[in-house]
């Protein structure tokens, strides 16, 4: 037997804007394990929403490949490769307000995702509906509901419940708890872990909150103006960060006897390294 | 339970602001319901045939028999009126319909695949709008033959460009709006998004800009009756009425030219009320 390829694999991706005068991400290179979850970090701009869109096709790499449980899936937008990506691939985004249809019940969204991707029997479609809505915790009364009706948290649920209908292999989420109050993020979170144990599914989270990265990514990298400059299990990279911009990031999130001014001149200090 | 009944109060105030909040839309629903009810049951509701003429009777003033008198060749001006309001909604529905299917069309299409086809249907569309919608009328009613089908299909396309140029803008800052994007993502058929999500979003929208053209166009629409090109006698029509009313106005018998007159300004008024509280409404929800 072979070994087991990994979920996803990312080889030397590249993008550029504006004609390449803009490098949003840098030849990076990195694995999902199955079932694995791996943290993206890195502030705004550093590139980490553009490799999320990257990996589920919203943009076309420059150069760079992609790989799905070790076969590339071409790139484009032909109808029938955004499906097969759809079936292996699938993202949260970060604004449950927006990524919702506003006159679509939660019902619907996720009945015609499943119908688009699955060919189920009526009883076994809703049984499959059903056990999605329990997968995130939203009950029949949140089935009929329009989007405006549900909170940010129920929202995100939904995006997740609709993400999962497809069956994917990797869910990508991206900042897909930063729009929500600290308690909900944690619910949401935990949500996350669970269904990754239940369904085997692999996790990508794009954030710019190392403490969420901390919580749900078994590994993570580090990104800087496009590239990845650390990388590593989570827990060892943020307890013995090597790269001084790690530092950096952790050391800029808020806690007792953070001092903002004391943070911006370290952040002004390293920015004039670089 | 609790929070069920609570969002069935929501939704219900909601309905009750659809019906009851703005005075002037509900004026102007009322009074362009009772015109389409009277265009509708004309035969029923007009007192005598619209097209009987009675030279003896030319223009007679009030009476009993007459109540809004006869024009010049002795015909009823009520029953003239009540007839007339079918070509006089009509035709402005026909333009606006076909400017909507037309316009949202080469809209959302524009938006929807940007680049080239955006640009090509741009300047086609700006093309349409250097051209004066009577002027194609005009045009048209030479190339066909006057009447009010030559003139609907002019100003349909005279009236497409501010319906695709309304849906452009629209549909473009819908497309790129997250849940369309996640629905890419998905893999649905671009044909599907923009009928199951996209146009139902930016409907109210297009609802509008069509209720406000319809105003505009029942005004173009008189006028070519008016300047001979539209309905063509002796079919009853507003517009028309007014054109063969002139001489009567000055012989001192107004009411013949008058009522038609009253009646478009009331439908065109009611028509604008309500596009801009659709469009009101709109703005509100989006704040």
């Amino acid at each position: 037997m072979t070994a087991q390829h990994p979920v996803t694999r990312v080889e030397k991706l590249r993008r550029t804007y504006d004609h390449g005068k803009v490098v949003a991400v840098n030849d990076i290179s990195f694995e999902v394990p199955v079932g694995g979850s791996l943290g993206i970090v890195g502030e705004s701009g550093s590139g980490k929403t553009t490799t999320a869109k990257l990996i589920v096709g919203l943009e076309e790499p420059d150069s760079g490949r992609i790989f799905f449980d070790g076969q590339e899936i071409g790139t484009g937008s032909s109808r029938k490769l955004r499906r097969q990506r759809a079936r292996t691939v699938q993202l949260v985004f970060q604004d449950p307000y927006q990524s919702l249809d506003p006159r679509q019940t939660v019902g619907g969204a996720i009945d015609e995702v499943l119908r688009l991707h699955t060919e189920l029997s009526t009883s076994a479609f809703a049984k499959r509906r059903a056990e999605l809505l329990e997968q995130v915790g939203l009950g029949v009364r949140e089935a009929a509901a329009l989007p405006r009706e549900l909170s940010g948290g129920q929202r995100q649920r939904v995006a997740i419940a609709r993400a999962l209908a497809a069956n994917p292999r990797l869910l990508v989420l991206d900042e897909a708890v930063a729009a929500l109050d600290v308690s909900i993020q944690a619910q949401i979170l935990n949500l996350l872990s669970e269904i990754r144990r239940e369904t085997g599914v692999a996790l990508v989270f794009v954030s710019h909150d190392l403490e969420v990265v901390r919580w749900v990514a078994d590994d993570v990298v580090v990104m800087f103006r496009g590239s990845i400059i650390e990388s590593g299990p989570t827990a060892e990279v943020l307890q013995r960060p090597e790269h001084p911009y790690t530092r950096l990031l952790l050391s800029s999130v808020p806690r007792l006897g953070w001092d903002p001014a004391q943070v911006s001149q370290a952040r002004r200090e390293f920015l004039a390294t670089q | 339970m609790a929070v069920m009944t609570e969002s069935a109060l929501v939704r219900r105030r909601g309905l009750g602001r659809r019906f009851g909040g703005n005075k002037a839309m509900t004026l102007s629903i009322g009074v362009l319901t009772l015109f389409v009810l009277v265009a509708l049951f004309a035969p029923w509701l007009a007192p005598h045939d619209p097209n009987a003429v009675s030279l003896a009777n030319s223009l007679q003033g009030t009476s009993a028999d007459h109540l809004l008198g006869t024009d010049q060749s002795g015909r009823d001006v009520l029953s003239r009126l009540i007839y007339g309001a079918r070509s006089s909604l009509l035709g402005p529905l026909g333009v606006v319909v076909g400017a909507t299917l037309l316009g949202v069309t080469i809209g959302v299409v524009a938006a929807w695949r940007g680049g080239w086809v955006d640009t090509a249907l741009s300047r086609a569309i700006e093309l349409i709008f250097a051209f004066p919608g009577v002027l194609l009328a005009i045009l048209l009613v030479s190339v066909l033959s006057a009447g009010l089908k030559a003139t609907v299909l002019a100003l349909a396309i005279a009236y497409t460009p501010y319906m695709a140029r309304m849906t452009r803008s629209a549909a473009l800052s819908e497309r790129h709006r997250p849940y369309i994007r996640a629905l890419e993502i998905q893999g649905f058929p671009a044909v599907s998004i923009i009928v199951r999500h996209l146009l139902p979003n930016i409907a109210p929208l297009v609802l509008a800009q069509a209720s406000l053209c319809f105003g505009y166009a029942m005004i173009d629409l008189a006028g070519l009756s008016f300047l001979g090109f539209g309905v063509q006698p002796p079919q009853a029509d507003w517009g028309a009425m007014i054109s063969e009313g002139q001489v009567a106005l000055l012989q001192g018998a107004p009411l013949s030219a008058l009522a038609p007159g009253v009646l478009i300004v009331c439908a065109v008024v009611g028509f604008s009320l309500i596009g801009e509280g659709v469009a009101d409404r709109i703005r509100r929800a989006d704040r």
